[in-house]
């Protein structure tokens, strides 16, 4: 098993087509743990500085059990055991292998071949491990302990799940399944409070944990930490003592696990895991009313998947009280409406992600019946996008209303709080319909024995609908303009969706992996809350305004290589041509940038090829045109080809979008803009736009 | 009614369909007959509008397939191989909801779909689609293919996959609605049935038409005797 798994894992990587959403994975697998190590690092750095040893070794384990308890109910409510994994049990269970033995090699299989699950503890201990200047040892002791850690986790969440199945009715299974997966929602919230406060404040997590130090540090929640403590204290024979505990303790839980599963024997597994096979009851027909619509639909089937439903209801109610409870969002959200709405907001978008996003996993497996019927697919998935906005709308409201009612001083009948909370709504619904047009976009919808809604798909739905967060608490122009972009965005992402699901299950067309309309669109956010980020951030610092110009520049190559090297790597034909330019677009672009520089058109604002700000102009012309403008070119062709009309709506959308970043542009810069996306229109080249502009010269 | 000109369709450098032409007259019904892999599937996804046609066109009514898809859906319909189903529906509740889709309004709506859950569900119709077995599912799915009373019929395999009894009983609804007037497009690997049922049969290998016509006109065209089963002239023509 661990060696067909390896192949599979290999295969997936390694063999398959350019362009496959495999490879991009891996590379967002890899870079997320690196930033996280970033992250913690820095924090525990800020840590160190003013907190006692003890004190530090008791937030690092606080935070590790933290972390090794969200990823053990996480675990057990997903049901990796007896529910996710039906196709492959049913495979092993059909062979003469004994239950206890594949719970076994499914533990012994993750550690060795899930290489990001079995050091998912190993960012935050590296991290402190940096900081305590540890060296290879420590790093070594960190991923033993990360990997012991989850194969413990996997087998106790393997032992529970076989003995919740084997020894609880049905009926009550069903609660428990939903208890479980309650408790994982709660375990991660708590988590997220906790770990803001060590990322953000972490004077708040230092005042939480003092006066409990030493108590944490001789209780379990100690034991992940404890031979990195050890080896802090120059103790080595006390650091193998741990780990050869530790390795004990995981030795225990496994000989825990295969009782379980000698116990329960082939009956401690579910069939196929559809929770839908366990309802059996008579449905009355309806005499009156409206026939059933997509919108009744999907609502009845939400209604009547009761474990899902009532995580839908309580989530919110868990997310509210998170909010109010965690220290730092109650101090943050006090008294400001546009505060209030922010974090309002925000638990929307989560709500979206858990909600319509997801709900296009299980949507695919029907969609014969979407395809087989004369209706648009854009109206099908409008009516998706108001069955659900309902449910986020009245969130949006609910979470408004209590969050108000907790913030001191907040006045509810004040017009200040009616416009927060009518943007709010807006947002709600938009983000709604974003939902669902990245289900379908991002998804991957052609084959139902795949997950469809992964870890890249929420990541990019989550920094889509973050753009609309960083307009919410701004000056009502910025917020405009943000929410201009944010409804594009969602625009483009839905354009691309319809197109995408339409051409699922076609491999052919899958397999041309063209850029996309949202490609575009996740690039210029890229770009965009980069810029602002980085800009805001020397602001705080108090920098210069030279300090703020580099790292505008660094940003922007960042942003440029990044699409460079990721589209270059999965091989999208029309960007290479929009890339590689034509030889008459290397003659224009020079003599435009001839034209101009012996014009003296900008005389003075360019520093000639020693300025760093030319990355700064290739990266806008790559992103815009290059790729925005090139896929809408794309999209609104015609039989393969590109039509006059559908050049200039993608021209006129790409600068419409470019503009729309821009802090109050200037006629010049929209005129920049325009002739940009003129020229690349023509010549479908980004040469000409990137010369053309460097001599022109515009830092917009 | 159905036709297809030069029809091709490429996942990446393989050859699903090599330049079909086909013409399925009004009120006939043809089998669709070929080895795993010979391009059944996507011919009927093709006409469906599922995919798109690397070369070639396909058209039903006189309306292409592609650019016309919501119209030719309006006058087809279509039974996949593997027809998921929504659990959380009841079989009724299904067909009432594929019924608002068509454009029906209400009360017709749950009059059609109440008169086809009975026919082809019986009581279960009021049960969730969740607790059905294969053919159960089958045969409402050939009821939401009905609902809006289509003149062609496209049935991916109808018969894969049911017991003995269930596949009889799925031919004989075939063979009444043939006789009721509709044109059926049916692939499938059931070479017996395929005989009995139908007017004409295509043979289909490695994506390009091997052969075409009724029994008779087969067996002469590869020299059998009269009594050659269509089992026979299968292999001959995959041969």
């Amino acid at each position: 098993m661990v060696n067909a798994r390896w192949r599979h894992l290999r295969n997936g990587i390694v063999k398959t087509p350019r362009g496959s959403r495999g490879r991009l994975l891996a590379m967002v697998g890899l870079i997320v743990p690196i930033a996280f190590f970033g992250l913690f690092l820095t924090s525990f750095s800020r840590i160190a500085e003013v907190a006692s040893v003890s004190v530090q070794a008791a937030v690092l384990a606080t935070f590790t059990t933290g972390l090794a308890l969200s990823n053990l109910f996480s675990k057990m409510a997903a049901g990796d055991a007896v529910r996710s994994g039906s196709a492959e049990n049913a495979f092993y269970l059909s062979h003469p292998i004994v239950l206890h033995r594949l719970m076994l090699a499914r533990c012994l299989g993750a550690a060795v071949l899930d290489f990001w699950g079995a050091l998912f503890l190993f960012p935050v201990l590296a991290g402190a491990s940096t900081v305590w200047h540890l060296g290879g040892a420590g790093l070594g002791v960190a991923a033993v302990v990360s990997i012991l850690s989850q194969v413990a986790i996997l087998g106790a969440a393997q032992a529970i799940q076989t003995a919740l199945h084997r020894w609880i009715a049905p009926r009550r299974r069903r609660l428990m399944w939903t208890t479980l997966g309650l408790t994982s929602a709660l375990m991660i919230a708590l988590l997220w409070i906790f770990a803001s406060m060590v990322l953000r404040r972490p004077s708040a997590a230092i005042a939480l944990v003092s006066p409990f130090a030493e108590r944490i540090l001789s209780s379990p929640l100690g034991v992940p930490v404890a031979a990195l403590r050890a080896l802090l204290q120059h103790d080595t024979a006390a650091a193998w003592v741990w780990l050869i505990g530790m390795s004990l303790g995981t030795v225990g839980v496994l000989v825990g696990m295969v009782a379980v599963g000698r116990l329960a024997g082939k009956q401690g597994w579910e069939d196929d895991g559809d929770a839908a096979r366990e309802i059996d009851q008579v449905i009355p027909a309806r005499t009156h009313g409206r026939v059933l619509s997509i919108a009744g639909r999907d609502w009845l089937a939400l209604v009547r998947d009761r474990p899902r439903f009532v995580m839908l209801l309580a989530m919110p109610i868990v997310l509210v009280a998170v909010a109010l409870v965690g220290t730092p969002v109650s101090d943050w959200t006090a008294s400001d409406p546009e505060r209030v709405g922010v974090v309002a907001y925000s638990l929307c978008a989560y709500l979206a992600t858990i909600g319509p996003l997801t709900h296009m996993q299980s949507e695919r497996q029907v969609f014969w019946i979407l395809r087989s019927v004369p209706v648009p697919f854009w109206r099908i998935l409008v009516q998706k996008s108001l069955a659900w906005g309902l449910l986020v709308v009245g969130f949006a409201v609910l979470a408004f209303v209590v969050l108000g009612f907790h913030a001191a001083g907040f006045a509810f009948f004040s017009p200040e709080a009616f416009r927060v909370l009518f943007v709010v709504v807006v947002g709600a619904l938009v983000v709604t319909a974003l939902a669902v047009g990245i289900g379908c976009d991002a998804a991957d919808l052609s084959t139902p024995g795949r997950s469809a809604i992964g870890p890249g798909t929420v990541y990019l739905f989550l920094i889509v609908s973050g753009l609309y967060n960083l307009g919410l608490s701004q000056t009502y122009d910025v917020w405009a303009r943000t929410t201009a972009l944010f409804v594009l965005a969602t625009v483009l992402f839905w354009m691309t969706g319809v197109r995408r699901a339409e051409d699922c299950l076609d491999a052919e067309r899958l397999a041309m992996s063209r850029a996309a309309p949202g490609d575009g669109v996740v690039a210029v956010i890229l770009l965009h809350l980069g810029v602002h980020a980085t800009q805001a951030s020397v602001a705080a610092s108090g920098g210069s305004a030279a300090s703020a110009l580099m790292a505008r520049v660094g940003w922007s190559g960042l942003v440029a290589f990044g699409v460079c090297a990721q589209l270059l790597w999965i091989g999208r034909r029309n960007w290479q041509s929009a890339f590689s330019g034509t030889r008459w677009a290397w003659r224009v672009g020079l003599t435009v940038l001839i034209v101009a520089v012996s014009a003296g058109l900008r005389p003075g604002q360019f520093a000639g090829s020693a300025s760093p700000l030319w990355l700064v102009v290739i990266a806008e012309e790559l992103v815009f045109r290059g790729l925005l403008q090139g896929s809408l070119v794309d999209y609104f062709s015609s039989g393969g080809r590109s039509t006059l009309r559908g050049r200039v709506m993608a021209g006129t959308i790409a600068a419409s979008v470019a503009l729309l970043t821009m802090a109050n542009p200037s006629w010049e810069a929209v005129g920049i803009q325009i002739a940009a996306s003129v020229a690349f229109g023509f010549s479908r080249s980004v040469i000409p736009t990137i010369l053309g502009r460097i001599g022109w010269w515009l830092p917009v | 009614m159905i036709t297809t000109q030069g029809l091709c369709k490429r996942f990446g450098d393989r050859i699903a369909l090599d330049s079909l032409d086909l013409v399925v007259e009004p009120g006939e019904v043809m089998a669709f007959l070929g080895p795993n892999g010979s391009g059944k599937t996507t011919t009927i996804r093709l006409l469906m509008g599922l995919l798109r046609p690397t070369a070639g066109r396909a058209s039903i009514d006189g309306l292409d397939c592609h650019t016309n898809s919501v119209e030719v859906k309006r006058r087809v319909g279509y039974l996949p191989d593997e027809p998921f189903l929504y659990p959380y529906l009841s079989g009724l509740e299904f067909l009432e909801l594929v019924a608002g889709l068509h454009g029906m309004n209400g009360s017709v709506a749950r009059k059609r779909a109440g008169e086809l859950g009975a026919e082809f569900v019986g009581a279960d119709c009021k049960r969730l689609t969740s607790t059905y077995s294969h053919g159960t599912k089958k045969r409402l799915a050939l009821a939401a293919a009905l609902i809006h009373d289509p003149r062609v019929l496209i049935l991916d395999e109808p018969t894969n996959g049911l017991d003995p009894r269930a596949a009889r009983d799925m031919r004989s609804r075939i063979a009444e609605l043939a006789r009721a007037g509709r044109t059926v497009f049916l692939s499938t690997h059931l070479l017996d049935s395929a005989e009995k049922l139908c007017h004409r049969v295509a043979i289909l290998e490695g994506g390009k038409l091997r052969a075409i016509g009724t029994a008779d006109e087969l067996r002469t065209r590869y020299g059998a005797s009269g009594d050659a089963s269509l089992e026979e002239l299968f292999l001959t023509a995959t041969a």
